[in-house]
């Protein structure tokens, strides 16, 4: 197995201001002793109750946290990248604006017209790209939203909760893009709490209690572990 | 994140923040526009007959002192919160944070620039000699550094308010003495003599007293006061960069709101 990310023994603790008047910062302890390997061509669910760490987690190791201790090793090309569809939207700027910023904000990188002219397609936004977003309804938003964060994404994609948008359809057609990109080589990591969508897609399931791995293993069986952890 | 990058974020959001002022109102521009000539109009009005004042140049002089204010707070009080304000991107996708802090001051200044704009226009109106010299250049320097400064504290306040947020109070406090320390409702020559070298200290003071020689006539500040600002620009930034530095992965989970 040649695995695309490696995690060692690695803890992290989160600042804040307790409730208290205080003029300090309190750390608590939110992940500790992760150890994990992502390999390739392969879709890692996280499964886990709310709070347990699982998006702090997706966020290490998307290098927008940085741990505690521990380290993480990046093998390949470009590091994992969140999925994160509206990022910088502002609602008074049109469809093809708000690509372009989001665009810009995800890769560092104006977008060329080729990646233009796939996110216009993959969303089915059409000619309303001239149209502020405000006037949008939800589904459209989503669509082109998440059409612009596939378009920036890179080899490892770090999706939480945010699984699919718009309609059934546009769903179907992020899932045959999720099969498509495996085929590719690429891998996901998923935060999500649809256990039919892990039944059906998840090569490996991780479940996290209380900061802590207590699972990571098969599909099936982690499904089962995740469920007696809800209902002991 | 390469140098380029960074440079077409700033040069983007920026942008983008500007549009989405621009269309925040019905009238767009024309409003903006409005909105500067009614301010200016009030601050006229009040002076020239609620204050019953007769010296136009006086006048003048205020409203140069009180446009140059209203950058200065704008840029401190909106920088101050950009960090934070910018929570949603930095949260999920890697993009330096003080990108922000920078285009908050960027689209001040670019507000500044407008109304400074109309102003000139305004006096051009009302002044017989021109304007246009090569005097006018000196304006550049003086919007500048008083720019990098505004700038730099604004980064230092953003890098501490997260940790700190009680800052808040102390800068709004801060930002009301500078009305008041700033030559914006007097000539720095109505200051004891001893004591106007540490006036001009004040970016703030330096810029309005430069702005005042270009539109009034008078005496331009040395660039000594170029070095000074050099030198205050080093310090608050080195010092931004320090707390920055220290705390920028807090910013993106720290609970301060």
């Amino acid at each position: 197995m040649n695995p695309l990310v490696q995690v060692e023994s690695l803890d992290f603790e989160y600042f804040y201001k307790p409730p208290k008047r205080s003029f300090g910062l309190t750390k608590k302890k939110v992940l500790s002793n992760i150890n994990l390997s992502l390999n390739k061509s392969e879709i890692l669910v996280i499964l886990g109750k709310n709070g347990c760490g699982k998006s702090t987690l997706l966020r290490i190791l998307a290098k927008i946290y940085k741990p505690s201790s521990g380290f993480i090793k990046y093998y390949g090309g470009r590091s994992p990248k969140l999925l994160a569809p509206g990022v910088g939207f502002m609602d008074d700027l049109t469809g093809i604006e708000n690509l372009v910023l989001s665009f810009s904000l995800m890769t560092g990188k104006l977008p060329t017209q080729e990646n233009i002219n796939r996110i216009i397609e993959y969303s089915e936004i059409g000619i309303r790209l001239e149209e502020p977003t405000a006037i949008y309804s939800s589904g459209m938003r989503s669509r082109l939203a998440f059409a612009t964060a596939l378009e920036s994404s890179s080899e490892v994609i770090l999706i939480d909760e945010a699984l699919g948008a718009g309609d059934d359809s546009f769903r179907r057609k992020v899932n045959l893009t999720y099969k498509r990109k495996i085929e590719e080589g690429m891998s996901f990591v998923v935060v999500t709490h649809n256990l039919n969508w892990v039944k059906n897609h998840a090569t490996r399931v991780l479940v996290l209690d209380d900061g802590k791995i207590c699972y990571d293993g098969p599909t099936i069986d982690g499904i089962e572990h995740f469920c007696e952890l809800l209902d002991p | 994140m390469s140098s380029n990058s960074v440079l077409l974020m700033i040069f983007f959001y920026t942008k983008m923040k500007i549009k989405v002022e621009l269309r925040s109102s019905k009238l767009g521009v024309l409003w903006l526009l409005l909105q500067r000539i009614l301010f200016l109009a009030i601050y006229y009005i009040s002076f020239r007959y609620l204050l019953k004042s007769k010296d136009i140049t006086s006048i003048v002089s205020c409203l140069v002192g009180l446009i140059s204010y209203n950058w200065f707070s704008q840029t401190i009080n909106e920088g101050t919160v950009s960090l934070i304000g910018s929570k949603g991107i930095t949260n999920s996708t890697i993009v330096p944070s003080y990108i922000f802090i920078i285009s908050s001051s960027l689209v001040c200044l670019w507000r500044y620039l407008f109304v400074l704009t109309v102003f000139f226009l305004f006096i051009t109106f009302h002044k017989s000699s021109d304007l246009f010299t090569l005097n006018l250049l000196y304006i550049l320097p003086a919007i500048t550094f008083a720019f990098l400064i505004f700038t730099s504290v604004s980064f230092l306040l953003a890098a501490v308010y997260p940790v700190f947020p009680d800052i808040k109070h102390i800068v709004d406090a801060f930002t009301k003495l500078f009305l008041f320390i700033s030559c914006i409702f007097y000539d720095v020559k109505a200051v004891p003599e001893d004591v106007q070298f540490y006036f001009l200290l004040n970016p703030l003071s330096f810029l309005i007293s430069n702005l005042r020689a270009i539109l009034l006539g008078g005496e331009f500040q040395g660039f000594s006061f170029v070095l000074y600002s050099i030198l205050i620009f080093t310090v608050v930034s080195i010092l931004g960069l320090f707390l920055y530095k220290r705390n920028q992965f807090k910013y993106n989970y720290i609970n301060t709101i």
